[in-house]
């Protein structure tokens, strides 16, 4: 607004205006420096904002016991320990809880990824009515939140003898509406002409979608494997009920255990925790430049 | 862009995909096998039992399943259950038929409690000295529960400042003060050491029924006819209490916004902490800085306290064979010389009398906190076992206090959007129609 009546008095005022020039250029740079300073200050405000608390966490697991309620709260540790982890690790079967949830994790996200993207193709691809009343099925388990379905699919589970099992956790999470829903709108994008040359090329409707459609939506495929893999990896409740043995549980029960009905032993919860962040935080440096696209669709329901 | 991609590129990744997806699901079925193959196999000589503690606290456990395992050759596996989750657990193991033998549980609940068996037997032998009146005993004269242990709630003082101020504070449950004397006491502590708060109290309605029982109420109690009300004095005391809530006294975060009251003893700015008897056992640990103690319950002129069971033994009766050798391994983890062990290394106070434990801790504010709890137990008034009893009764006829309205009431008591006679009736409504006749 002031710098469009700053150019119409300039007009009016020609003479004036020629020895205003230079002032003017200072302002509108001196203003850019400006705008361009108030985003970065406040993109550093909101990442320590994000990472203070963070910060203060992981050093606050190599505070011994005593040192964590003490007043002045402080945050670096004044004696590091590593008693927290040493007891998290020794006092459950970690190892064994670390394996199982690895190995669900991974299984459930290459099942997830193939089935979404399978059903994700042909929900975009085909036009056929009882495809459409199947969409507005795997819609539909989006409106009903988690604890709803708990009893019924845990009904479910166990008249199907996965009661027990690790698959009882990795089969009801493999079809997730999100994943469906992302490569349905992927493959809306792709034109349909791609489709049609391929078959008038001569291939049949497996190699099309092998050959041409998987290739094409890898960067689909990674953000919903690194979405599902925290998912599963996070699971804690579903988990719970379904497991019983100890040898199966997953990392989540092991280090909600550490929270007892009465008290929390704050220094071992929070080494567990810090324990069960570190595959996450490597699955994030690997992938490091599809998470920030993955993150864009976060606020999704698993 | 995708056209001009070689075509060996997605073959190879087909085959990839292929793969993964042939050993996923042989994964899948493999999983699925094992599990059912193993958990019918050798179920006479397994048993089973839920507990949910502390890794310390399954210490005991571990120690008489080692012993049992080595006397009868029968094995007893512990899975460590998480608290939050615990009960849906129970509820989903049940309609699984997939209950374990042996469980210690925080509450019975109606849905699984025609499964238990009845352990009367171990309660009427006369050597346990197992006290009658926190089992669980239905009409019929069946016993559903046997506690691990016993809790109650009780006061721990910061000793350093009691020192620094001079101020004196009785040891001995014989010459114990009143609410207004402790306060009082507190006060000056504060004045003169320059601390925040004079004590915090657990946002628990078991903690503030304690206090009641001292001050001569009877908190929300049920007439014969199974009405709730409450009386004139458990009115006093709730006005008390709620104007103790000051942030000068006592800080109004912790029954309004869920402050930490642990947290703030712990930090050393606050004189007193209204808790229980198993904060022992973790501040013998996680208290470095200062010195603390456990001093005796104030009594105003009631000795009282909230005592409860910390958790129910129950044996569930999956069949013949395997509820027998429940029953068995129970009445063995019952006889005096196992129980005892069994509360020494948990850090229990014990159900049965005449144990006299020695616990293990190194800190000498734990083994005194111990020993002031044993003298105490058996000084309390009968009214200190009111809750736990009647919980049992309602479980037994179907119902259960799901919501205690307590603290969010007294909440709004204490931010002032309600005065503590409404709060009180809003809680007697509360009681009544969860539990009420």
């Amino acid at each position: 607004m002031s710098a469009s009546s700053d150019i119409l008095r300039t007009g009016a005022l020609a003479a004036e205006g020629r020895r205003r020039t230079p002032h003017r250029k200072k302002n509108i740079a001196s203003r850019q420096i400006g705008r361009h300073l108030s985003a970065t200050t406040l993109l550093w405000v909101f990442a320590i904002g994000f990472a203070f608390p963070l910060l203060w966490f992981v050093l606050s697991s190599f505070k011994p016991s005593g040192d964590l309620f003490s007043y002045p709260l402080t945050l670096f540790p004044k004696q590091w320990t590593l008693s927290g982890y040493t007891t998290a690790w020794q006092s459950f079967d970690f190892a064994q809880y670390f394996i199982n949830t690895i190995i669900v994790a991974c299984v459930t996200t290459v099942l997830t990824v193939a089935a979404s993207c399978a059903s994700g193709y042909a929900l975009a691809k085909y036009q056929n009515r009882w495809l459409k009343v199947f969409f507005v099925c795997i819609l539909a388990t989006t409106m009903l939140p988690t604890e709803v379905m708990l009893a019924p699919s845990f009904l479910v589970i166990r008249d199907l003898g996965l009661y027990n099992a690790l698959a009882g956790i990795i089969v009801p999470s493999i079809l997730t509406a999100t994943g469906v829903l992302m490569f349905r709108s992927f493959f809306l994008t792709v034109p349909d002409d791609l489709v049609e040359a391929a078959r008038i090329d001569g291939a049949r409707e497996l190699s099309i979608f092998f050959r041409i459609m998987v290739p094409l939506s890898r960067p689909i495929m990674l953000t919903l494997a690194i979405f599902s893999f925290q998912w599963r990896w996070n699971d804690y409740i579903w988990p719970l009920l379904v497991l019983n043995d100890p040898s199966k549980f997953t990392l989540q029960i092991g280090i909600q255990s550490i929270v007892g009905a009465q008290n929390i032993n704050w220094s071992v919860l929070l080494g567990a925790s810090v324990i069960s962040m570190i595959p996450l935080v490597i699955l994030y440096l690997v992938f490091q430049k599809y998470v920030m696209g993955a993150n864009i669709n976060a606020g999704l329901k698993d | 862009m995708t056209l001009k991609k070689s075509p060996t590129g997605p073959s190879r990744l087909r085959r990839a995909l292929a793969a993964v997806a042939a050993v996923s699901a042989a994964a899948i079925v493999l999983a699925g096998c094992s599990s059912s193959g193993s958990s019918s196999s050798d179920s006479d000589k397994k048993l089973t039992l839920w507990l949910s503690s502390s890794a310390a606290q399954q210490a005991g456990y571990d120690q008489l399943v080692k012993e049992y395992k080595q006397k009868t050759g029968v094995q007893v596996k512990i899975v460590n259950i998480p608290y939050s989750g615990y009960s849906t657990k129970l509820r989903d193991a049940a309609q699984a038929n997939a209950l374990p033998d042996i469980a210690s549980v925080p509450a019975l609940d109606p849905i699984w409690t025609k499964k238990l068996i009845d352990l009367s037997s171990i309660v009427d032998t006369k050597s346990n000295k197992i006290n009658k009146n926190f089992i669980a005993k239905t009409s019929d004269g069946d016993v559903l529960a046997i506690p691990s242990d016993v809790t109650a709630s009780g006061l721990f003082i910061n000793k350093s400042l009691f020192e620094k101020a001079g101020v004196s504070y009785p040891t001995s449950p014989d010459k114990t003060w009143t609410w207004e004397e402790f306060i009082k006491a507190a006060d000056q502590v504060r004045e003169s050491t320059g601390a925040k708060y004079d004590l915090t109290f657990d946002a628990s309605p078991s903690r503030l029924r304690a206090m009641v029982y001292e001050m001569g109420g009877k908190y929300v109690h049920a007439d014969s006819s199974g009405t709730f009300s409450t009386d004139k004095k458990t009115q006093k005391a709730v006005d008390y209490f709620v104007s103790l809530n000051n942030d000068t006294i006592m800080p109004k975060s912790v029954w309004t916004s869920g402050a930490d009251p642990s947290a703030l003893f712990q930090s050393g700015q606050v004189v007193a902490y209204w808790s229980g008897v198993w904060q022992v056992s973790s501040f013998a640990e996680s208290i470095t800085k200062f010195d603390w103690a456990s001093v005796p319950t104030p009594a105003q002129p009631v000795q009282a306290s909230d005592v409860n069971s910390g958790g129910l033994v129950v044996g569930f009766n999956n069949s013949d064979s395997e509820s027998t050798a429940a029953k068995a391994f129970l009445s063995w983890m019952y006889k005096p010389a196992q129980y005892k062990k069994l509360t020494e290394v948990n850090g229990y106070l014990p159900v049965e009398s005449g144990l006299d434990p020695q616990y293990p801790f190194k800190s000498t504010a734990a083994q005194d906190a111990f020993k002031l709890y044993n003298d105490e137990l058996p000084l309390y008034a009968p009214i200190s076992g009111y809750f736990n009893q009647a919980q049992t009764k309602w479980v037994l006829n179907g119902k259960s206090l799901t919501t205690d309205p307590s603290v969010t009431e007294l909440g709004k008591a204490i931010n002032g959007q309600e005065s503590t006679s409404e709060a009180l009736k809003n809680i007697v409504d509360g009681y009544n129609q969860q539990v009420g006749k």
